[in-house]
């Protein structure tokens, strides 16, 4: 009974998940895990469970539940893109839920007719040791500064000393090879973070030239529209011209900060013989142009 | 290969053992946790050696190698050592494989860079957008007709609510796990020593695509795992009492993932299973064994599986796949008989990029000693394992890397060559792992400290060659804006240049650019770039001329190109990549006063300036007159 209650986790935890989903808004980290169980994890386990109902794959578990569950996700998409609903997130979590729940169905009505291979019984009380070790295994760090710690002020640290060196030993002698290998895994996963956390910070921050863009569009009412934007690192200012042969258009100064943007808009006279319109920005004062731009009158477009 | 205890899984004299989770635990320095910090320091310098690129400072390059040694070294160290439990062995085969995967993650940690990245978030934009798939994709149209590995960034995207670029490092970073632990386990079961599979997840790590391009977002770096989870449910995986058996059905379902994901890999993968079909009933034929069902069946699936895909779906990709190996091997018989010019190894044209001498000499020296060991290997798989048809097909197809060494001497072969590396490096790393552990076993125990540290020492050079190979010189590390230079490339000017012709102007206009911008502008910008793959004749023409004549007009008005964007930066120098704007343009330099010219045409209106970008927009009138080039 208690096996066919595990075997249906793979179900149960498919619909939950389908239901994080569908019902969690971004950024929440329940909605993040139930994503990628439903990606990365469940529809590849329940496959297996389906192909090798009774055997313990060990490790081959890994490439192959999620090997798997990409093959089968990207399938279950060229389905989805049959219907005219397509790939919407709602057809993603049912579908998905639900081939979970359908394999994980078959695997358990398979089960039975495979050859089992009996797992040793163990005592309540020899499980409680083997997590603890487990446990100790994986966060030996803060342990090992905690039992530093209490060591150094006297009796009690002793004691926790004695108690972290025993569990120091059944770990040795019973974690299991999952746990080893999260064990191995996790300092360099932490150190990977930090130096991603770190790199995404300078990557962000990089220095580099500041720069200002002048953009021109046609707009309604035959009006052209002029947006400066400016990208420099301080306050700058600046001085928009805009001139059709001599006939100043428009001339104006603006002081704009880092990020700060300003539209305005021009009508272009088409009465006149001229065909381009110039629009020039200055910096400071500076007496070269600092941006340029040149638009064929629309008359001419 | 069998069910149940194959022959392969009896222990042999001379090689090491195979152990079990259960088997003895030596002391020794590198355990689990050990590596797994020294590992994680090496991604510190890593990214310490990122920050100092950002920066401009020269330390960037010397740290960056020493990152990447402090991160490889050590895992060599241990995936050689005959003591080390298959449970070590594969945990330092997982940190080699995402460690490095890390190392492309640092590189680009807040958005895709890569051009075949920004390809991807394309066709990922237009099935968001749309919720189907085989939308056109203007700037590699093939990329479109394979979308597995957006289907799958997709649905976690959609799923966890993610970004696109998120999901996008999620899923290869899932698919590189299932890769390197696949390839352990194929070269396990083939093998049957789990030494051999670490030593072989070396190597393959040591091949030139490794570190940056096959770990970028991009089809072939989840097509490829998929494959060898296909090939690996072929073999039957080894579970942990030992016992293998086929997983026929698991099989089918990655190849079938394959097909629809990468083309190189699906139709590598049906080969493969073909010759290992057809060889295994030639060798049990000559043997008298009794025939292994289902094998055939299975290669017939994959062959069947591909073929149609690519006859029904992506009938494009012969032309795309066949031109360059196919020019490759012509331009390589034209500079054989003195007709042509080899490749210019190691730089992009004279006069402009080339690697430092001590990068040349590690990649030669990688290239020297890979040959040197091929070989050996040959000699090891002919003395131990020619009645292995999983062996004798992983020989053949490593006997095709000096044939790949050959097609890098041509421009045109060069990136057939490039692409082959990934799958060839698979099978090199087989063969040398069986030669190493025959040479290792006849070692004596007082020299196996000696051979350990040559041995580490010899595959970290490998490694490094092959690094240097792989990824240009310039594009490896982040820093200013460089033309041609991958990651580097793609700088917030091009990138707001792209948004602002969007937001301005909206989607879908054709326009001609370089290679860089051509494909920001197809990418974020939604637009539709001309000549650059999806349509449209090459646009070089515009740019690599001082004058704007009739050529320049007429391909103005044949594409219907509505606007075209300069970055005046391209007059600086050479591109790393060895290409301003695409394959046929001349092989010269581009000069400021050719990007300058555009100021001075009639009809061009020119609509942005932001100091280095500049976007002008064609005239209608431009268009219709049919003697548009008055003035030139």
């Amino acid at each position: 009974m208690m096996r066919l209650v595990r075997m249906l986790v793979p179900a149960a935890a498919a619909a939950a998940a389908a239901a994080l989903a569908l019902t969690f808004h971004q950024g929440s980290p329940a909605r993040v895990a139930a994503g990628l169980l439903l990606v990365l994890i469940l529809p590849g386990h329940a496959a297996l469970a389906v192909m090798q109902p009774s055997r313990r794959l060990g490790v081959v578990h890994v490439p192959l539940t999620v090997g798997l569950s990409l093959s089968i996700v990207a399938l279950v998409g060229l389905v989805l893109n049959c219907f005219e609903s397509g790939l919407g997130r709602t057809n993603w979590a049912v579908e998905l839920a639900a081939l979970t729940v359908l394999l994980t169905s078959i695997g358990v009505v398979r089960r039975p007719f495979g050859p089992v291979r009996p797992s040793p019984r163990r005592s309540a009380r020899a499980s409680i040791g083997r997590w603890l070790a487990a446990a100790a295994a994986v966060v030996p760090y803060p342990i090992e500064a905690l039992s530093a710690l209490l060591t150094s002020i006297g009796a009690v640290g002793r004691r926790f000393g004695s108690v972290r060196r025993s569990l120091g030993r059944s770990a040795r002698s019973s974690i299991g090879p999952w746990l080893a290998v999260a064990a191995a895994v996790v300092p360099a996963t932490v150190l990977a973070g930090v130096a991603l956390a770190r790199s995404a910070d300078s990557a962000a921050h990089q220095p580099r030239p500041g720069f200002t863009v002048l953009g021109a569009w046609h707009g309604p009412s035959n009006r052209e529209y002029l947006q400066l934007t400016s990208y420099e690192h301080e306050p700058v200012s600046y001085r928009l011209r805009a001139d059709v042969d001599g006939h100043v258009l428009i001339d104006r100064s603006y002081r704009l900060s880092s990020g700060a943007s300003v539209s305005t808009a021009i009508r272009l006279p088409y009465t006149r013989v001229a065909e381009t319109a110039r629009i020039v920005v200055y910096r400071r004062n500076d007496p070269e142009p600092y941006r340029r731009l040149t638009i064929v009158f629309p008359g001419h477009q | 290969m069998g069910t149940a205890k194959s022959h392969l899984s009896e222990a042999r004299p001379g090689l090491s053992p195979t152990g079990s989770c259960l088997s003895h635990v030596p002391p020794g320095i590198l355990s689990g946790s050990a590596l797994s910090i020294v590992v994680g320091i090496g991604l510190l310098v890593v990214g310490v050696a990122d920050n100092a690129a950002r920066h401009g400072r020269a330390s960037a390059e010397p740290l960056f190698w020493l990152g990447l040694v402090t991160i490889f070294a050590p895992i060599a160290a241990q995936l050689l050592r005959r003591e080390a439990r298959r449970q070590d062995r594969i945990v330092a085969v997982v940190l080699l494989g995402m460690a490095l995967y890390a190392v492309k993650l640092l590189l680009s940690p807040n958005g895709f860079t890569f051009g075949d990245e920004l390809i991807r978030l394309r066709t990922m934009n237009d099935i968001a957008r749309s919720l189907h798939l085989f939308h056109p994709n203007p700037i590699n149209d093939i990329s479109a007709r394979y979308p597995g590995s957006e289907i799958m960034t997709e649905a976690l995207a959609k799923l966890s609510g993610l970004s696109s670029f998120h999901a996008g490092i999620v899923i290869v970073g899932a698919a590189r796990l299932v890769a390197v632990l696949a390839v352990f386990l194929i070269v396990e079961r083939v093998a049957d020593s789990a030494r051999a599979g670490g030593i072989a997840v070396l190597i393959y790590a040591a091949n030139p695509n490794f570190l940056f391009e096959g770990a970028q977002f991009s089809y072939e770096s989840v097509g490829l795992p998929l494959a060898l989870l296909a090939i690996l449910a072929v073999a039957g995986p080894r579970d942990d009492a030992g016992e293998s058996s086929r997983l026929p059905l698991a099989a089918a379902l990655a190849t079938a993932a394959a097909v629809v994901t990468h083309h190189v890999a699906s139709y590598a993968l049906a080969v493969f299973l073909v010759a290992w079909a057809l060889t295994g009933g030639l060798i049990r034929r000559r043997r008298g064994e009794v025939r292994q069902p289902g094998s055939v069946a299975l290669a017939l699936v994959a062959l069947f599986l591909a073929a149609a895909w690519l006859a029904g779906v992506a009938p494009a990709t012969v032309q795309y796949l066949t031109s360059s190996p196919t020019h490759g091997v012509v331009q390589l018989f034209d500079w054989a008989i003195g007709r042509g010019h080899a490749r210019t190894l190691f730089g992009s044209r004279a006069g402009g990029y080339s690697s430092p001498p001590a990068e040349r000499a590690a990649a030669i020296a990688a290239v020297v000693l890979l040959l040197l060991a091929l070989p050996l290997g040959l000699r090891a798989v002919w003395r131990r394992e020619r009645h292995n048809a999983a062996a004798v097909v992983l020989t053949l197809v490593a006997l095709l890397y000096p044939v790949s060494l050959a097609l890098r001497l041509t421009p045109a072969g060069q990136e057939a060559a490039n692409r082959a590396s990934e799958y060839v490096f698979l099978a090199l790393g087989f063969v040398i792992a069986l030669w190493v552990l025959t040479a290792r076993a006849r070692a004596s125990r007082s020299a196996a400290w000696i051979w350990r540290f040559a041995g580490v020492a010899t595959l970290t050079l490998i490694f490094c060659g092959g690094a240097d190979v792989g990824w240009s010189h310039t594009a490896r590390l982040p820093g200013s804006y460089l033309p041609g230079a991958g990651p580097r490339s793609y700088d917030p000017q091009g990138v707001l240049a792209a948004r602002w012709l969007l937001e301005k102007f909206g989607p879908g206009h054709s326009i001609a650019a370089d290679g860089t911008q051509a494909i920001i502008m197809g990418s974020l910008g939604d637009q539709r770039p001309m000549g650059v793959g999806g349509g449209g004749t090459e646009v070089w023409p515009l740019y690599f001329s001082e004058a704007f004549g009739r050529v320049q007009y007429d391909l103005l008005r044949r594409d219907r190109i509505e606007f075209l964007v300069v970055d005046r930066r391209l007059g600086h120098g050479y591109p790393a990549d060895g290409r301003y704007i695409s394959t046929g343009e001349p092989d010269e330099r581009l000069l400021p006063s050719e990007l300058a010219k555009f100021d001075r045409i009639p009809g061009l209106s020119c609509i942005y300036d932001s100091g280095d970008i500049k976007i002008y927009r064609v005239s209608r009138s431009l268009m219709r007159s049919p003697a548009g080039g008055r003035r030139s």
